[in-house]
């Protein structure tokens, strides 16, 4: 298991899918507008259009792959299905292996400016001895990595994909980072594998994480209740719809998202909308080339079925801890202000071991994406402790 | 004005949906034979294939055009209806409305035996003037473009319509969201309501609002409560989507007919009484004839928006008496459908004149039980002509 052939690898879009999308976009049979305010009842057309006529008429994805391809990649078979991976050496006197895990609606994408940053800081004004080997795997379902076929890829078994990767590319000891599922990802690395990870980073805390309250644990505090409260009233009002459906009946919505276009555009946007720290306006923190990239990715791989599976897969193993379970890694986070639901720090700390909580100024729940440079130094910060010289 | 209104699909309409069909980009399905993570592939897949190359729509148009149609505009609001008139001594005025996904047409079986019931083995002292119309939003009730066009303004829209046929008085029949506004017709215009049908009872706040308590279930009901909490619990995400955002949903299902036909398919399945195999209950013919009105008429869009209405805009009791519905109800219900309230509650939010529960059938009850419906309806309004 630990070993396996590492094939490089470099993203190649067949001219015949790039007509067939740019055909699909012009062929979009769109509904009727509606007289009413933009975005009152889910994406606003207006826009949509506009974006996704961009993307059939203007977008440009020839320079988007080459953008990626800038980046050393590869894929490994692992468990029965090949990885996708971006593996950037770090440029400094002793680079520290860390694995940085994406979550939905993103992708790899997710980390398309940060590697560099975190490979070679001295570059962008930073010191050579923070440098990172950065491994970005694609998760199983997502991008260029095989889509599952069978039920079961949940993100502990990703987790354990991803230590055999690690282990493969001969990492003895190495960080986790991660957000949204990759948040999920990491926390399982840290809990299986506490004698490899040196320390995991998070940008989200699991929103589905259960940590013991009561009994042997201290009963909730004040905080703690109103966020409790607060998620249980969100989830009345339905703030996570998409979620609901990931969760039940992923593949009755699969099928149209696979087959449209401006169907997966219009799901994906909106999610990115709803959650990025940006007030309304998503392009105002990720630029439109960024997004549709993100957007391409999953429309190319037909991978935004197997995507949205891994709200169901995921209930087979449950983010949930007994008394006395603890994760020991060192946690580093960095909280985000338009972050959809940060719970309290002793929220956290029932289960983590938080040495470092950074309120950062701004970003919301693709810090990597909106705010890669302040992600970058946090992750940096965190880390220097927990570097073993040599390693 | 009402005009006639014939349904006619342009070739060119038709022609882009076969070629759609048979461009489909299909998801990869696996491990799902028992549709748990959704629409089965294998099956969706057959029947795309079937809807593509085998189904004939000019069949069913003839079948549809063989009813008088009609459409008129009702405070901005299109709105098309079959208006079949009974044979009989005095046929009685009935409005009968769908739910979702349904169209009219889910009512195609029980308009002759309701209209003519000498010619189906009944009395024609039974006969019904019968008016079926599309939801705002639904089939050839489209474009809607206003929004806030919920049950309770459907209401007021069916009794302007009624009064533009000439019927100042009327009885009323509803499942699934026609349940709610028949409902809301026997609340807010009881006088003009001579009585009320309704297959899925519930309270008229139930969308923006509260269950009966558990405590309420009766004898023969003890595993309703279970049942419904099943159902909100898992089958009711595409509820909450369709409340909060249903145009994000509507791009992919309006421009894919695959997309359209595995969202509607799963539905037809999971709430019948087919034992999971949905050919018990609805044809291929069946399932693709629902597919081709919802993709011809661009309507799934706003047929999901419903459910934003009801959601956006809470029912608002008109007045404070009890019962809440006024108007003679009988509820008919079916052991298989998806959500079952208790007679004991009913008892108390209707005038109720009539509890029935059918043990066969589920949620389509017009499409599913036909017979069961219109012996009940007979027997009901019988005794308020």
């Amino acid at each position: 298991m630990e070993h396996g052939p590492i094939i490089p690898f470099s993203v190649h879009i067949e001219e015949s899918a790039l007509a067939d999308l740019r055909r699909r976009l012009a062929a979009a049979r769109w509904p009727d507008e509606l007289a009413a305010e933009p975005w009152e009842y889910g994406a606003d057309m207006k826009t949509l259009r506009r974006m996704t006529d961009y993307w059939g008429e203007g977008f440009d994805w020839r320079a988007a792959e080459a953008g990626i391809n800038r980046l050393a990649q590869f894929k490994t078979a692992i468990k029965g299905g090949f990885v996708h991976f971006i593996h950037e050496r770090g440029v400094g006197p002793a680079p520290m292996p860390i694995i940085i895990s994406h979550g939905w609606p993103g992708s790899f994408v997710e980390m398309l400016d940060i590697v560099p940053l975190l490979a070679d800081p001295a570059r962008f004004g930073g010191d050579a001895r923070d440098a990172f080997d950065v491994v970005v795997p694609s998760m199983p379902g997502y991008g260029f990595s095989d889509r599952p076929v069978a039920p079961g890829m949940t993100p502990l078994a990703m987790a354990e994909v991803f230590a055999v990767l690690m282990a493969r590319l001969g990492y003895a000891a190495y960080g986790v980072q991660g957000g949204d599922w990759g948040a999920t990802v990491s926390t399982w690395l840290a809990k299986l594998y506490p004698e490899r990870v040196s320390g995991i980073h998070l940008n989200w805390i699991p929103g589905s994480l259960q940590p013991p309250v009561g009994g042997a644990d201290p009963a909730l505090s004040d905080a703690e209740a109103a966020f409790c409260a607060r998620m249980a009233e969100q989830a009345a009002r339905g703030v996570s719809t998409h979620t609901g459906i990931h969760a039940s009946r992923p593949q009755t919505l699969g099928y149209g998202l696979n087959d449209s276009p401006v169907g997966l555009a219009a799901w994906l946007i909106d999610k990115f909308r709803m959650i990025a720290d940006c007030d309304g306006d998503i392009e105002s923190v990720i630029p439109l080339d960024r997004l549709l990239t993100n957007v391409s990715v999953y429309w190319f791989t037909e991978t935004i079925t197997s995507a949205i599976r891994l709200y169901k897969e995921a209930q087979g193993a449950p983010v949930k801890f007994l008394s006395g379970a603890r994760i020991l890694p060192p946690l580093g986070f960095a909280s985000f202000p338009g972050e959809v639901a940060v719970p309290p720090r002793e929220w956290v700390a029932r289960v983590y071991d938080v040495q470092r909580w950074t309120e950062m100024p701004r970003g919301g729940h693709f810090a990597a994406m909106e705010q890669p440079q302040a992600l970058a130094e946090d992750i940096r910060a965190f880390f220097r402790p927990y570097r073993r010289p040599g390693a | 004005m009402i005009e006639t209104f014939k349904i006619g699909i342009a070739d060119d309409v038709l022609d882009d949906l076969k070629s759609r069909l048979r461009r489909t980009r299909f998801a990869a399905d696996f491990g799902n034979d028992g549709w748990d993570y959704g629409t089965n592939g294998a099956y969706l897949r057959e029947l795309l294939q079937y809807w593509a190359e085998d189904y004939d729509w000019r069949v069913h148009e003839r079948d549809i055009n063989a009813f008088s149609h009609f459409r008129t505009v009702i405070d901005d609001v299109p709105i098309h209806f079959i208006h079949e008139r009974g044979r009989g001594p005095k046929p009685m005025p009935l409005i009968m409305s769908h739910g979702w996904p349904w169209t009219f047409w889910d009512l195609q079986k029980v308009i002759g035996p309701l209209t003519d019931p000498a010619s189906f083995g009944g009395d024609a002292a039974d006969a019904f003037d019968v008016i079926i119309p599309s939801l705002p939003g639904f089939g050839f009730s489209t474009p809607l473009i206003t929004p806030g066009v919920n049950f309770s303004r459907t209401a007021d829209l069916w009794v302007t319509l009624m009064q533009r046929l000439g019927y100042e008085k009327f009885a009323a029949q509803g499942g699934d969201f026609g349940a709610f506004v028949t409902a809301q017709l026997g609340h807010k215009y009881a006088g003009k309501i001579l009585g009320i049908h309704v297959h899925l009872a519930g309270p008229l706040g139930m969308i923006s609002g509260n269950m009966p308590d558990a405590s309420m279930f009766g004898p023969g009901e003890e595993s309703w409560a279970a049942g419904n909490a099943a159902f909100l619990e898992q089958e009711s995400a595409y509820s909450r989507l369709q409340s909060t955002k249903p145009q994000t949903l509507s791009y992919g299902l309006n421009d894919s007919p695959a997309g359209l036909c595995a969202w509607i398919l799963e539905k037809r399945r999971r709430w019948s009484d087919c034992g999971g195999e949905v050919e018990r209950r609805f044809s291929k013919d069946d399932l693709c004839t629902t597919m081709t009105l919802y993709w011809v008429t661009q309507s799934i869009g706003t047929s999901a928006r419903f459910y934003a209405e009801a959601k956006r805009h809470p029912w608002t009791p008109s007045h404070d008496r009890q019962p809440v519905v006024e108007a003679p109800t009988a509820v008919l219900l079916f052991e298989k459908d998806i959500v079952k309230l208790p007679r004991r509650w009913a008892e108390r939010y209707y005038n109720l004149q009539r509890w029935n529960v059918a043990q066969t059938g589920g949620h389509f009850v017009p499409m599913e039980e036909p017979d069961i419906l219109v012996q009940d309806l007979r027997e009901f309004f019988r005794a308020l002509r």
